[in-house]
């Protein structure tokens, strides 16, 4: 297990390093410098001896290759770079903005991974049955629905019109502010768990150990629950990690819908202002956040799975 | 393994004869008598229409409108769905939306098509360096949710519906390049690329003829996926304001302006929503079908 381990945690050294190499490139093509880009032409002009002064001070004519191992060293150090418009460290900007989308994405997922389960248990044990039908419409709604407007739908009617939950905000936390933002950003994510769950129940009830295990006179919930929910969760951990990147994406959207401040909003206020330093630092912390949760997957899928370890 | 006497009653087959047409409505109707395919079809085949004839369906001009006095108009009477803040018709807007949205599902698409298939080919056929390039390339690009990368490629190239194609295009590919570098790879040992191979076949005639072929049922479900995840990627960045820029009358950015009008006006974000709603529910329910219909083992 440790070999696997070390292994797996090698493996994701050059995918983090590719990532702050395309983040780093991205923003580095963008035209003009970091210095005329914070300026509006149309309001303040900068003499070109200031400009030189600036890029000179910031190391920005250093060589490209100089400029990204800087910047993978720092970051790497947990330094991120400096936001002139917010005149902060990028580090600080993300920490602050940090616990409110933790708390929205894992309150979403842990709502999404409840109720994913709980319908593909159910859907798979009475396939073909009313239950089942409702699961998995209900699931095929989830996959298709713009969370986005999913979200507003949940505002127009808790808010607006019973006016039992604020409209937005994050409220330090409250509960109440919770609700809306985590159950429309976590509906998608539920849809996707419930029919990996099921398709996966449903084979391995399907196979022969299941048969044997009925046939020498064990009960339907030992069967269930002891012989074929821990086999049929393998499948649906690795889809529960590679959807990590889906409950990211949607978490932009549900803190714009809900005025949510975290860092969703922050990336995609500095995408609009331009803020580049932002931009790249909030970037490699998500991404480096994603390939986190893929290793743990992949751990938990070892430790599931056996056969996967000693390959 | 087939037995010599099955080997030879399908290889009297002569090649050459016209399909029974019997069998040929056989297929169909066996795809579209599994419902989802059936919905998903029917939905998708109205889009096309709705797009094609939008300049005879929709009441009014989709970009003018009398501001003064009709604006905020609640849904009834001239204006089925109601008017947006400028006055013009969102019933209009809508029916000429979808000709964004399927252009963003086809374009985007088309891309990761393209450069999945060509670099998963190239990956699994000849493997060594440009596999090692190619493979981890893709595994870069799973490191980032698709939207941030988008966002990242927006912040480079600016808003626009153009940006998006690229943006969600080069987000798109790595899905179906590893899928066709994995099929690449099992088809290629395959005993009759071997045959083809020693009768003297280039290795283009044998990707072409034998190769891709067996890609064309993973790609099409894949795609007909993608593209349902396209155009819900393109109303999310279209709603944060970075894709289609106004007057366009992207569904996604329709929303976005309605958003502020919510309390009095809700007819200006639900009805673009159900839009949008409706054609990826379309496209997934289309997928759906398909993989169920070309691989019977899912």
């Amino acid at each position: 297990m440790w070999r696997y381990i070390v292994k797996r945690v090698l493996q994701s050294v050059p995918v983090f390093v590719g990532i702050t190499l395309i983040a780093f490139i991205l923003m580095d093509i963008v035209p003009g410098s970091a210095v005329t880009m914070m300026m509006d032409p149309r309001t303040a002009q900068m003499s070109p001896e200031v400009e030189a002064r600036l890029i000179a001070h910031y190391g920005l004519d250093d060589p490209m290759p100089i400029r990204y191992g800087k910047f993978l060293l720092n970051a790497v150090r947990g330094d991120l770079g400096f936001s002139l418009r917010f005149n902060q460290p990028v580090t600080r900007i993300v920490m602050e903005r940090l616990p409110p989308t933790a708390l929205l994405a894992t309150s979403a997922g842990i709502f999404a991974t409840l109720l994913g389960l709980a319908f593909g248990i159910m859907a798979s044990l009475h396939r073909g049955k009313l239950i089942d039908a409702i699961s998995m419409i209900g699931a095929m709604v989830g996959a298709s629905m713009p969370v986005f407007w999913f979200g507003l739908l949940l505002m127009l009617f808790f808010s607006v019109r019973l006016g039992w939950l604020p409209p937005s905000g994050w409220g330090s936390g409250d509960v109440r502010y919770l609700l809306m933002p985590a159950t429309a950003l976590g509906y998608g994510f539920a849809a996707v768990i419930a029919r990996v769950t099921r398709s996966s129940m449903l084979e391995v009830l399907g196979m022969d150990y299941i048969v044997t295990a009925r046939s020498k006179g064990l009960g339907g919930r030992v069967v269930i629950y002891k012989h074929a929910l821990k086999n049929a969760m393998i499948p649906v951990v690795t889809v529960i990690g590679g959807q990590v990147g889906r409950l990211l994406s949607g978490a932009v959207l549900t803190e714009t819908v809900f005025a949510w401040p975290g860092l969703g909003r922050l990336l995609v206020d500095s995408v609009l202002m331009r803020d580049l330093p932002t931009v790249q630092g909030c970037l490699v912390f998500i991404a480096a956040v994603f390939v986190a949760v893929n290793l743990v997957t992949d751990l938990m899928y070892a430790y599931l799975d056996p056969r996967v370890r000693f390959q | 393994m087939k037995t010599p006497s099955q080997l030879q009653s399908r290889d009297m087959v002569d090649p050459r004869a016209p399909i029974p047409e019997l069998k040929r409505r056989g297929n169909v109707a066996r795809f579209l008598s599994s419902w989802s395919a059936g919905i998903g079809a029917a939905i998708v085949i109205a889009l096309v229409l709705v797009a094609i004839f939008a300049p005879l369906l929709a009441p009014h001009n989709p970009y003018e409108a009398d501001a003064l006095t009709d604006a905020f108009r609640a849904p009834g009477g001239s204006f089925p769905l109601g008017t947006d803040v400028l006055g013009r018709c969102i019933l209009s807007r809508i029916i000429y939306g979808t000709r964004i949205s399927l252009t963003v599902g086809l374009v985007v698409q088309g891309i990761s098509v393209l450069l999945g298939v060509t670099l998963g080919v190239v990956a699994g056929y000849w493997e060594g360096f440009v596999d090692d390039v190619v493979s981890n390339l893709t595994n870069i690009m799973f490191g980032f949710p698709h939207l941030l990368f988008a966002l990242a490629v927006v912040t480079v190239l600016g808003p626009g519906l153009y940006n998006i194609f690229i943006a969600l295009g080069l987000a798109g590919w790595p899905m179906i390049a590893r899928l066709v570098r994995g099929q690449t790879l099992s088809v290629k040992r395959k005993e009759y690329v071997e045959a083809a191979r020693a009768a003297g076949c280039t290795d283009f005639f044998v990707i072409v003829r034998h190769i891709l072929p067996q890609c064309l049922s993973p790609v099409l479900v894949m795609a007909t996926m993608g593209m349902a995840a396209a155009i819900l990627a393109e109303a999310g960045l279209s709603f944060l304001g970075l894709g289609a820029q106004p007057p366009a009358p992207s569904w996604g950015s329709m929303i976005a302006r309605g958003r502020d009008y919510i309390w009095d006006s809700p007819w200006m974000t639900t009805f673009p929503g159900v839009a949008i709603f409706v054609t990826v529910l379309g496209f997934n329910l289309l997928g759906d079908g398909l993989r169920d219909f070309l691989d019977p083992r899912l």
